[in-house]
């Protein structure tokens, strides 16, 4: 079980912040349809130059990525000591 | 052993045995890909009925991995030496020492992983344009370092409160060892199974980076090779024998490191410290 936790947790986290595999197949594209938080912030900041944006973006997306696990982790951990 | 058990065990090596040819399935693609040659139309699921080799020395030329793999080398060694470094010494006090000042360090560390390394991109390219590192092997390595470093302690730390007896270094001192030769003569020769554990781990990491290699070496004489790639596989489209060639002399340095150190890591493991 603490395995699982911290499998699940890892995975969360690599996926919420999947970059390189979007960027080399789809770019992001079609329009917006395949991207990620980091591939949107990497496209606010190169293609359309908005710094602040995109300075906005990677802080939110940590707090999002550090809220999911977070909570991931505490509603695991639970589930550990009722089995 | 009950018949139950038999069978729970032969049931689960045959989802193993399917999950790993899942896995090993595009490799084989790979392998048929990069040995027919252009021409060849035969289905991907098929051997070459001729082996041609030369997709690999012509991928290796038009794709620039001469260069590529060069600066990729340079990056992770230099990376790796200094993660090792950096890593085992600013993690044995924090294992050693349990001050208040070190405990909130190492949970600082370990919080430090969960934040994703592109969250701070913005500012970081702002820094490293106004300090002119830009296109440069230090900034790649300096990044990497940077984002390896608390897995880095976090393993080490780990290591060093589980494995490493306190009596070990009590002895040293009593004899009158100071504390960097402690640590260089008695503590890092038995780091080794988690040092090689920390090289795998980082070297793949490092050699696979794609994203600070994106941003920060552009510049086609510092290509790395995953950058290299992408640009080769945007150039070569109708001709993807050529850049699975080139895939396959991307991943056969790390692929090699691994098998070797596997070995070493094992056996490493398997012999304590106190033992021999």
């Amino acid at each position: 079980m603490p395995s699982i936790t911290i499998n699940m947790v890892i995975n969360i986290i690599g996926g919420l912040k999947l970059f390189d595999v979007i960027i080399s197949l789809t770019g992001g594209g079609p329009g917006n349809a395949s991207q990620s938080m980091s591939t949107f912030m990497y496209d606010l900041y190169f293609s359309r130059q908005d710094a602040g944006y995109a300075a906005t973006q990677g802080v939110l997306m940590m707090v999002i990525i550090l809220i999911l696990s977070l909570s991931a982790l505490v509603y695991f951990r639970r589930k550990e000591v009722e089995a | 052993m009950n018949y139950s058990s038999r069978r729970k065990k032969t049931t689960l090596s045959i989802m193993a045995l399917v999950i790993t040819l899942l896995h090993l399935m595009p490799f084989y693609i790979l392998i048929t890909t990069a040995l027919k040659a252009k021409g060849d139309f035969s289905s991907k699921w098929v051997f070459p009925a001729e082996i041609n080799w030369s997709n690999f020395s012509e991928a290796w030329e038009k794709a620039n991995l001469g260069n590529a793999l060069l600066n990729t080398t340079i990056i992770t060694f230099f990376a790796a030496i200094l993660l090792i470094m950096v890593g085992s010494l600013a993690a044995y006090p924090l294992a050693r020492r349990q001050t208040k000042l070190n405990k909130f360090m190492y949970m600082f560390f370990i919080a430090i992983m969960v934040v994703p390394p592109l969250a701070a991109l913005v500012p970081l390219y702002q820094l490293v344009v106004s300090i002119g590192l830009m296109n440069t092997h230090e900034v790649a390595i300096f990044n990497n370092v940077a984002a390896y470093l608390p897995l880095t302690i976090f393993l080490y730390a780990g290591f060093i409160r589980s494995t490493i007896p306190k009596s070990l270094e009590e002895a040293a001192r009593i004899d009158g060892a100071s504390t960097m030769s402690i640590f260089f003569r008695i503590v890092f020769p038995l780091l080794k199974p988690v040092t090689a554990s920390v090289l795998i781990i980082a070297c793949v990491f490092i050699w696979n980076d794609y994203q600070f290699a994106i941003f920060f070496l552009q510049d086609k004489s510092v290509q790395t090779m995953t950058v290299a790639l992408s640009g080769f596989f945007g150039e070569n489209t109708n001709n993807l024998n050529l850049v699975a060639s080139a895939a396959i002399i991307a991943m056969l340095p790390m692929v090699i490191l691994f098998l070797f150190l596997q070995k070493y890591f094992i056996k490493g493991l398997a012999s304590g410290s106190v033992k021999g």
